[in-house]
């Protein structure tokens, strides 16, 4: 138990450690960018005079650390502070999107691992046959494609030749119930033809390892039926290195995330990350780009909880 | 009394590598018969076919495996034309298999009650109390205590021994009428292997289970075995009842394996055996032929068939009728003329070692050696004694935390780097695993010249490459692997590349890290007799850290027996062998199997 915590707690502390970190570079980032604030808020022809009164009701006079605590500060109680453009509160516009690309993302997520395992498990039993070899080569030519063009193969598919599924995706927004899950479905799909052939090659590569494992074979010696073997003595050891790449294709995700919704038009943060970095938008690029941080950083988390969970030797150290 | 498994002229084969169009024969006519309540041992070195042999008679075929011909006949069943579903219902319930380490054997992400309950469940049907019934009196009986909270524990928060309890009790589950053993008691401790062998006797009495003992320990299979057979190049060249113990062997490959195990019950140097094992079968000669030192041109020629010499004692020799009994080639024992010892070379005193970052007490406590001049000294204990970490210690491995080491009456540093070079040279260690302890990259030929190339800066290359020839020669190793890479070496040639680097750098002091624990019998001996060769000529004195009781008998000089970071009883080992004072040497020499000395007359 004392592990647990212990382990924990590393963890945490560590998670904490990398989002100071992210805060910081973030907020580095957007105040070295060539835009005056001021400018992009107040129109090519403001006078030095109105700039000057714009930068004190800011506050973007005072020292950058201080600015940065503040920021922080604030932040962390959710003023997120206005948009520079669109004079919204920056809460209002990203929210709601927030909540979205969440859903897009933890679905595919969600339907990617199932596939990938039985996928990696299915070809791991027949490696080297021509099952296999079409699985591992499709995989491939689908891991090296980069997300738009899958998503624009899907397009044509689904939304132009069978016109089934909306061509974009602001429906996601608004709309019927039925008209909104089908917004999801298209950047979904995507997300999940890109996640899957990494995954799948790792269960593959793991299980192959595992099931030569000598504990494998004295259970069969045991009687265990192939099945059993499987599921009960290969896939729950082959697991465990898996779940620390599945953390890792995070990143993956979160990068396709920004990408997929760009190329359906889908309103998630992605999106308007893309087009806020475009208008200079600087104070909402600062919170989106935060969000994603945390993101990654709580994902990584609980994938360390995770193996934490699923290997004792982990929890009793 | 009909066998609970009759195995028929099995033979079974690997598909090359290379050319998978042909089979290698590894298991070639094995016939046997496992009788209920009695335990038959099958010995041999690795590649001899054993395991092979055994888990084919069960009817499991290894990846790439192929069953050549054969019957292995379980009451109306013959194993080998059963289809693998059928199998299932038949292993883990009449048929049970115990591997080698149970650390590897046991599903490590299973608590113990779901791995025992997998065969009762399978097999028997067994669901709730019952089972829960059935899974502790399982662990009681193979001598777990409070199995109530062993059933909730994963296999690694047990020992060694505990485990491979564990694993026998899921191997009992269900009554098997047929046991396979492979190697249960390899890579245990001594008392934990005399305590685990004890079980296997006991359990196979009571159970009346048809056991077979796979081992390459021929004092622990003469102790507990009814009948005993010998494998070499895949066939089984000799079996007799209890073979080590009451019977003298007539196979010149058992008589050599026999002179080949060191013994703790005898003084004198172990006998290797020349050349490598053969690895797979020969049908147009005898295989044992290369190595045989009574090979005549019949035996090149012609392929011995089993002769048969009463009370099932039977041997493949062509020359066995003639041969009779074969009497062993030890050394006699002789006086200790080793160097004198008068001068010392190496002194210890009050070492105390420890692991940061772990608050349990120092792993090396207070410890005294001494060595002398040109002596032998061993310094034995079990798993986690603070053996190993003493001698790192001494190489300059592992900084102590307190203690003086003396060498040659100049106080060493606590780092090998802060060392002179007059020091290195001095004080060579080789440790157990040769395959990781060669460069993977270089060849042999640089592997030996390296220590000489940093060592003795002023010997010109040509130089150098000629002594490296005499080494090898010296290791009794063919100049023809001076170009080859480690990879393409056996276990027993590569420890002699590394003997052969100890040596090139002609230190006084050689440190010994269980440098034969991880080599076959054959090979252990002949690197015994090698080491015991070279520092008698070369007047070098040598450290050897072992946990093999026997190894240190075979060697050494003096020794030092220590258990948990304390040297407990240290004196010649003719005296602490026969005369041990204290308690724990006492039980550690009782644990040892023997091998009772074959008649000689």
């Amino acid at each position: 138990m004392a592990g647990i915590i212990k382990f924990g707690g590393s963890r945490l502390a560590f998670a904490v450690i990398t989002l100071v970190a992210i805060s910081m570079v973030t907020f580095l980032a957007t105040n070295v960018v060539p835009a005056d604030p001021a400018r992009v808020a107040l129109g090519k022809f403001a006078t030095p005079a109105q700039i000057e009164a714009y930068n004190e009701q800011q506050g973007l006079e005072e020292p950058a650390v201080k600015r940065y605590v503040i920021w922080v500060g604030d932040a962390i109680r959710g003023d997120w502070g206005t948009s520079v453009l669109s004079k919204q509160q920056v809460t209002d516009m990203v929210g709601p999107r927030i909540g979205r690309s969440l859903i897009l993302a933890l679905a595919a997520m969600l339907l990617a691992i199932p596939i990938a395992f039985l996928l990696g498990v299915y070809t791991a039993q027949r490696i080297g046959r021509p099952s296999d070899l079409a699985i591992s080569t499709v995989t491939l030519v689908v891991n090296s494609l980069p997300e738009f063009v899958v998503g624009i193969a899907l397009i044509f598919v689904f939304a132009v030749q069978l016109g089934i599924l909306p061509i974009e995706s602001s429906g996601a927004s608004m709309g019927s119930g039925i008209a909104q899950i089908k917004a999801y479905l298209l950047p979904m799909l995507t997300l999940t033809i890109v996640l899957v052939p990494y995954i799948a090659r790792m269960v593959r590569a793991s299980v192959r390892d595992i099931s030569s494992q000598p504990f494998v074979r004295s259970a069969a010696l045991r009687g265990v039926p192939h099945r059993g073997l499987v599921w009960r003595h290969v896939v729950p050891n082959a697991s465990l290195p898996v779940v620390n790449v599945i953390a890792l294709t995070m990143a993956e995700l979160i990068a396709g995330v920004v990408i997929i919704e760009t190329v359906f038009s889908f309103p998630g943060i992605g999106q308007l990350l893309v087009s806020s970095v475009g208008s200079k938008d600087i104070p909402v690029v600062q919170i989106i780009t935060l969000v994603i941080g945390l993101g990654f950083v709580v994902f990584n988390l609980l994938a360390d909880l995770a193996v934490l969970a699923l290997n004792p030797r982990l929890r009793s150290r | 009394m009909t066998p609970a498994l009759t195995v028929h002229n099995l033979t079974v084969g690997y598909l090359d590598r290379v050319n998978t169009a042909e089979v290698n024969v590894v298991v070639r006519d094995v016939s046997f018969d496992l009788h209920s309540g009695r335990l038959l041992g099958l010995a041999g070195e690795s590649g001899s076919g054993k395991s092979t042999a055994a888990l084919a008679a069960i009817g499991y075929k290894a990846p790439g495996s192929v069953l050549i011909s054969g019957r292995s006949q379980l009451g109306d069943v013959d194993l080998l034309t059963t289809s693998v579903p059928e199998l299932r219902n038949i292993w883990g319930g009449q048929v049970a298999y115990v591997a080698q380490d149970a650390s590897q054997s046991l599903s490590p992400l299973m608590r113990v009650e779901r791995l025992l309950a997998e065969p009762l469940r399978l097999h028997l049907g067994l669901r709730g109390p019952t089972l829960r019934k059935r899974t502790l009196a399982l662990l009681e009986g193979v001598g777990i205590t409070d199995p109530e909270s062993a059933l909730r524990r994963f296999p690694y928060q047990f020992s060694g021994g505990q485990q491979q309890r564990i694993a026998l009790a899921v191997a009992m589950a269900c009554e098997p009428r047929v046991l396979i053993l492979d190697e249960p008691t390899t890579g245990l401790d001594v008392t934990t292997q005399a305590q685990i062998a004890k079980l296997i006797d006991r359990l196979v009495k009571d159970s009346g289970t048809a056991a077979i003992l796979i081992s390459h320990d021929l004092a622990l299979l003469g102790t507990i075995c009814d009948e005993m057979a010998i494998m070499y190049a895949g066939e089984i060249v000799e079996q007799a009842p209890a073979l080590a113990n009451k019977v003298a062997p007539r196979h010149p490959y058992t008589a050599a394996l026999l002179d080949a195990v060191p013994r703790v019950d005898e003084r004198g140097l172990v006998v290797g055996i020349p050349g490598l094992p053969a690895t797979t079968a020969v049908n147009d000669c005898c295989a044992f032929a290369p190595r045989c030192r009574f090979t005549t041109d019949t035996c090149r020629a012609h392929h011995p068939e089993l002769s048969d010499y009463g009370q099932g004692h039977t041997v493949r020799c062509l020359r066995s009728a003639e041969l009779g009994a074969l009497s062993s080639q030890r050394h006699p024992p002789v006086a200790s003329v080793l160097g004198s010892n008068a001068n010392t070379l190496l002194e210890i005193q009050g070492l105390v070692c420890s692991y940061r970052d772990s608050h349990s007490p120092p792993v090396v406590d207070h410890v005294d050696i001494r060595i002398g001049g040109s002596e032998i000294v061993a310094l034995v204990g079990e798993s986690g004694s603070g053996k190993s970490t003493a001698l790192r210690a001494i190489a300059g491995l592992h900084r102590p935390d307190a203690g003086e080491i003396i060498y040659d009456g100049v106080p060493l540093a606590a780092q090998v780097t802060k060392r002179p070079r007059t020091q290195h040279r001095d004080i060579q260690i080789i440790f157990q695993d040769p395959h990781a302890s060669l460069n993977p990259r270089h060849t042999v030929a640089s592997i030996i010249d390296r220590p000489m190339s940093i060592l003795f800066p002023e010997r010109s290359a040509s130089d150098r490459r000629e002594r490296v020839y005499f080494l090898l020669d010296q290791v009794r190793l063919d100049a023809k692997i001076a170009d080859r890479y480690p990879h393409q070496l056996s276990g027993g040639q590569k420890q002699r590349v590394a003997i052969a680097r100890a040596f090139a750098a002609e230190p006084r002091l050689l440190l010994c890290d269980e440098i034969v624990s991880a080599l076959d019998v054959s090979v252990q001996a002949s690197i015994l007799e090698l080491v015991a060769e070279l520092t008698s000529q070369t007047g070098t004195a040598v450290l050897f850290v072992t946990h093999d009781l026997a190894v240190v008998r075979a060697i050494a000089e003096r020794v030092y027996v220590m258990r948990s970071g304390v040297i407990l009883e240290e004196g010649s080992t003719d005296s602490v062998f026969e005369h041990p004072e204290h308690q724990y040497t006492i039980d550690l020499l009782a644990a040892v199997p023997r091998l009772v000395a074959v008649s000689r007359d």
